[in-house]
């Protein structure tokens, strides 16, 4: 105790700090011949793929349809499934996950269109979106997903050391 | 030394009465050989006389036309801290303690400029120091600090709990043992806001993610800036009650806890009102949607209104934003024309132009009247928007949820047992939320908790 002591810097400055890519990931849509009875069909499908120990996650659920994602490691074992049950599906595989992260994001506004900006501007079409209190998540094809993280970088003025996971 | 950092909230501090309860956690800490700073938040909520709200809305009262200066407004709300601050400083000194009141600034915390929501550059924490040196409790002024020439800054939303978090990471290395204790109305972080579930229990042990999470999804905990913070200095992180003795919850981080913690369902949450707003497009032009949400998303980014639960699927999209903003939603996204592809062809349609609709009809009405006119040289689409009012978000927070397959469908499964229909859900890597009718909230909310168990501890569940 005593010594002279030195400031410590620390908050963050606010905003998009980084933004990673997921590559390896699969997209499912799927659809239901009868409207009426796509709450219980969809029902059935997620209960069949937690039978099957198939993960999915940016579920989303359409009047008639259910979208959801897929790791890579397990697209085999979830088509498997859709495939017994016989549903009408198509499937995007080697699509990419942009995690764009940012502290207290729910304080935030402008974060969904500077990453627009970026994706629309580089003309790559998202295919699903996912938010969580660190981070905005973007399915792209894999193709792109490298070209659109360097133009989400330049637009949220990540410079290089900091946008490596 | 040990030091220990104890904030509290406007309810801590409201009363006399309350603030004895609070300053007795301060002396209790002093005997057990803790040097302590305490952290205050201005006393009392909207409507008492030094509550910020009050404060504001006296300088307001000057003349309602004209707004005050964001640097003065700044200046005008940090009183509030500050008078809390004398106030339980010499709660304290009554007590026969030695206290000292510092402001923001005295404390050595430095911001940047931006008034209302400045971020902490630094704290120079040798004038603490040196006050703990001397045998002092040091009371500071919360949620606030001053720029390099001396303006009075305030933090913004959990400004008092970033200040506490803060401090400890100013103090640690000159510590041989640090802890932040936040002191709140309830015994710690709980499975569910126990006003609606009687059985919501109160963790023992969470992780800052967690309970990051669980603010971002509505829960009122730790502000997410304190917890990640306190995450990234690795300081002990306590929420405990002003008015209870019971231990509350460490918040520490994932690698200090066990695998069973790090993957659990934690609690469930709700947030608060809600307006869900989906957007079709016309069938064969799902290309034009990127453009469409594009210029949506910039109209809402100018008036600083945030979104979530975004949603794209096929020729439609969809985004929640809160019920208070949706006046001002209509009124920026109502009769918005966004044109796509223009100029890219030599003869006409020049291209596409879509016109907003979201039910006020002033603005849609006038636009397509023009509009129509030009229909010869564009191909004209109307999108009306289906804003869905009287919802709710209801989230179960789950570490690592992806890696357990089949929490989506038992939540699904519950819910439609308990007949609460499901407009939507959304996920992140520690989260899943369903979009409910807010007249079902709390139905869900109980079902959730219910089937998840989380009013048993990890023993009971076992046994």
């Amino acid at each position: 105790m005593g010594a002279a002591s030195k400031p410590v810097y620390f908050e963050r400055e606010r905003g998009v700090s980084r933004v990673d890519v997921t590559p390896g990931v699969a997209h499912v849509s799927v659809r239901f011949a009868d409207a009426a009875r796509a709450q219980s069909e969809r029902l059935s499908l997620l209960q069949a793929l937690a039978a099957a120990s198939v993960p999915v996650f940016m579920v989303k659920l359409g009047p008639d349809s259910l979208c959801f994602a897929i790791r890579a490691e397990a697209v085999d074992a979830g088509e498997a499934v859709l495939k017994e049950r016989g549903h009408d599906y198509t499937m995007w595989r080697d699509l990419a996950l942009l995690s764009i992260m940012a502290g207290a994001m729910r304080d935030l506004s402008g974060v969904m269109a500077g990453i627009y900006e970026a994706l629309v501007g580089q003309g790559i079409p998202v295919r699903q979106t996912g938010d969580a209190y660190n981070a905005v998540h973007c399915l792209v094809e894999g193709a792109v997903a490298e070209r659109g993280a360097a133009a989400l970088r330049e637009r949220f003025q990540i410079i290089e050391e900091e946008a490596a996971p | 030394m040990k030091i220990l950092v104890q904030k509290f909230g406007g309810t801590s501090v409201a009363s006399d009465e309350n603030r004895q309860k609070a300053a007795l956690k301060v002396v209790r800490a002093v005997q057990a050989g803790w040097k302590v700073v305490v952290v205050v938040s201005a006393i009392g909520r909207k409507g008492a006389p030094y509550a910020t709200d009050t404060l504001i809305d006296t300088l307001r009262a000057v003349d309602p036309t004209v707004p005050p200066a964001a640097r003065e407004l700044d200046m005008m709300m940090a009183c509030g801290e500050i008078i809390s601050t004398v106030v339980f400083a010499q709660t304290l000194r009554a007590r026969g303690y030695e206290a000292i009141a510092l402001t923001g600034q005295q404390a050595g915390v430095r911001t940047d400029y931006e008034f209302g929501n400045a971020r902490i550059q630094s704290i120079d924490p040798s004038y603490i120091i040196r006050m703990l040196d001397e045998g002092r409790i040091v009371v500071v002024a919360g949620f606030q600090g001053a720029t390099e020439f001396g303006a009075i800054t305030t933090l913004g939303r959990g400004g008092s709990d970033t200040t506490a978090s803060a401090l400890g990471a100013a103090l640690k290395p000159h510590a041989e043992e640090i802890s932040v204790e936040i002191y709140t109305d309830v015994n710690g972080v709980k499975t569910a806001d126990p006003r609606h579930v009687s059985d919501a229990r109160t963790l023992p042990v969470a992780t800052y993610e967690e309970v990051a999470e669980m603010a971002h999804q509505g829960a009122k905990v730790v502000h997410p800036r304190a917890a990640e913070l306190a995450n990234q200095y690795r300081i002990p992180l306590w929420v405990k009650s002003t008015f209870e003795d019971e231990d509350g919850t460490l918040i520490t981080s994932e690698d200090e806890v066990s695998e069973e913690i790090r993957r659990r369902v934690t609690g469930v949450t709700n947030t608060g009102q809600i307006v869900y707003l989906t957007f079709e497009l016309p069938g064969g032009n799902e290309g034009d949607k990127g453009q469409i949400e594009l210029d949506i998303y910039r109209m809402l980014q100018g008036e600083q209104i945030p979104l979530y639960l975004n949603t794209t699927t096929g020729p439609s999209f969809s985004f929640a934003i809160a019920k208070e903003h949706l006046q001002r939603v209509r009124v920026l996204l109502d009769g918005l024309v966004v044109p796509v592809a223009l100029g890219q062809r030599r003869r006409p349609p020049f291209g596409r132009v879509y016109l907003l609709g979201l039910g006020m009809w002033a603005g849609f009405k006038a636009q397509r009247k023009m509009l129509e006119g030009a229909a010869s040289f564009v191909e004209l689409h109307t999108i009306e928007a289906n804003v869905r009012e009287g919802c709710t978000v209801v989230s179960v927070i789950a570490s690592r949820f992806q890696g357990m397959p089949g929490v989506m469908a038992l939540i699904l499964e519950t819910l439609a047992g308990a007949g609460v229909p499901v407009y939507q859900t959304a996920d992140s890597p520690n989260s899943i939320s369903v979009l409910v009718p807010e007249s079902e909230a709390q139905t869900a909310v109980r079902a959730l908790h219910g089937v998840f168990r989380l009013g048993q501890s990890a023993a009971e569940v076992a046994a």
